[in-house]
């Protein structure tokens, strides 16, 4: 089980006077799904990279289970949905998969893939599969790993609607058979509602944590109860998906 | 399968007729000018078989391939250690970058030269020679490949914690693969030119040492016989290595645009 800090105060990419990142203070309790919303461009993926040991100087910490981890691998199980694929192209499928689960039987990489409907493609390359298929097989190696943290980065943007439902379902059992814990960057605030516990909105460039709101809809969510949230939320916050929290008069929270 | 055998044959005729065109144009102009400085293409078939069943041929061939495999396995790999280091490190980049300079400028006799008096006229001395000469255009390709990796795979195999050795090798060294292959190809048929001019300024042995003694004696049919053997040869290494490495490489549609 992963405890999440974050303890950041500032974030800057090397040689650059420009702020990618401002104050972003949550404790993410083990086994918590959070989404992260906010504008384009306020650090989202860049926030996910130094919880991944991938991104180093901030002002601040990031800790794992109170184990700093910045520029440095959190010291448990990760998984990450990269915006891109990032499939390696001389690989199969199954062997892009195998090469990062090398633990999981040949079965089981075949399960994976049929789950998420790609059952019959493990021995084609990834050029000669279409993009939301490249998706899957990313979404598919992040599973296998059995993450006790997940990080995603808008995982079914570019999926079609059935597809991308169908692993939002997958994501969602996956969290409650396994419980890791979650962190999920998305633009699409409905599909934040339906799937977190909780969501952090950001502000615009440098993003700044705005709002903590936690999600305390019972599961499963239908689309009604997340359109009904959605809108009292907007209500009292109207620019928040703009980045900006200024409270309406009434209080719809009481 | 109809089209796939005709583009086949189309493929065949286009490669020969050309070699053909060249072979009738130079077995013409010899008939012509009828000079021993110019055997005909028949005459020197003739020559090649007079040397395969008679003569040193295949030994003096084999001692000739052997140095060019010594050299070249030993090109590529410091050529692709140095090239990686000087690729995936700044300062490293900046400390051997002069130093790459003018070893790519550095006339080939001269490395040559050097080595035989340095190292007298062994065939550790040939061989290093003919490495010494091809290592740096193996750097700068190498090192042209390893600036532009993918850190975005990288940073995949960092994620999930593959071991270094798969970080290695099946991550970060494929990304390489085109740019090996494109210095491994252009390192073979530079390296073979080396060695004859290494074997022949200070072996006893080898297709160098041959021409120069075929030289000595104006045997031009021999010297072209020489040739021929070796360009077939060539021709046989790539067809039974360099391509298969290059459908290999390109497996997956990986190095094509």
């Amino acid at each position: 089980m992963v405890r999440l800090e974050l303890a950041l105060a500032e974030k800057r990419y090397a040689n650059s006077q420009q702020t990618v990142l401002g104050t972003i203070r949550a404790q993410i309790p083990a086994g918590q799904f959070v989404a992260l919303v906010g504008p384009s461009g306020t650090g989202k993926t860049t926030l996910l990279n130094m919880i991944a040991g991938l991104e180093a100087s901030v002002a601040g910490s990031i800790s794992v289970n109170d184990q700093p981890v910045i520029g440095r691998q959190p010291d448990c199980r990760l998984g990450y949905i990269f915006q891109q694929p990032r499939l390696l192209p001389w690989l199969t499928v199954f062997n892009n998969l195998q090469l990062t689960a090398p633990e999981r039987s040949a079965g089981e990489i075949e399960r994976m893939l049929e789950r998420v409907g790609l059952h019959g493609k493990g021995e084609q390359y990834p050029r000669t599969l279409s993009g939301g298929m490249q998706k899957r097989v990313s979404i598919a190696r992040a599973f296998l790993a059995q993450p006790e943290l997940l990080l995603l980065d808008e995982p079914f943007v570019s999926l079609d609607l059935p597809t991308a439902e169908h692993l939002r379902g997958m994501l969602e059992a996956l969290w409650l058979e396994h419980q890791p814990t979650v962190l999920f960057v998305t633009h699409d605030f409905d599909e934040a509602i339906r799937l977190a516990d909780r969501v952090l909105f950001l502000s615009a460039a440098p993003g700044s944590l705005i709002l903590d709101q936690p999600v305390e809809l019972p599961r499963p969510r239908s689309d009604l109860d997340v359109a009904e949230w959605k809108t009292r939320l907007l209500g009292e916050y109207p620019g928040l998906l703009a980045g900006k929290v200024v409270a309406s008069d009434s209080s719809l929270w009481e | 399968m109809t089209v796939t055998a005709e583009t086949s044959l189309q493929r065949v005729l286009w490669s020969v007729i050309p070699l053909l065109l060249v072979l009738t144009a130079w077995e013409i102009t010899a008939w012509v000018l009828n000079s021993s400085n110019l055997p005909g293409f028949l005459a020197v078939l003739d020559s090649l078989y007079g040397h395969l069943s008679h003569g040193n041929l295949l030994h003096h061939l084999g001692v000739t391939l052997l140095r060019v495999l010594v050299s070249f396995a030993m090109a590529m790999l410091l050529g692709v250690v140095i090239g990686i280091l000087m690729g995936a490190f700044r300062r490293v980049n900046l400390a051997g970058d002069a130093l790459l300079v003018i070893a790519l400028n550095v006339p080939a006799l001269v490395t040559i030269l050097l080595c035989y008096i340095w190292f007298g006229l062994t065939e550790a001395a040939a061989v290093a020679a003919v490495a010494i000469n091809k290592i740096p255009t193996v750097v700068v390709m190498v090192r042209e490949g390893a600036r532009i990796v993918d850190r975005q795979l990288l940073e995949v195999a960092q994620v999930y914690r593959v071991s270094p050795a798969v970080y290695f090798f099946r991550v970060y060294l494929p990304q390489l693969y085109p740019f090996m292959m494109a210095a491994a190809r252009s390192g073979l048929s530079l390296i073979w030119k080396i060695v004859l001019v290494v074997e022949l300024l200070g072996r006893s042995d080898g297709v160098g040492f041959q021409l120069g003694t075929f030289f000595q004696f104006f045997d031009i049919a021999s010297i072209l016989a020489y040739t021929l053997a070796f360009a077939v040869v060539i021709l046989l290494i790539e067809a039974i290595i360099m391509r298969p490495l290059d459908r290999y490489i390109a497996r997956g549609g990986y190095g094509q645009a």
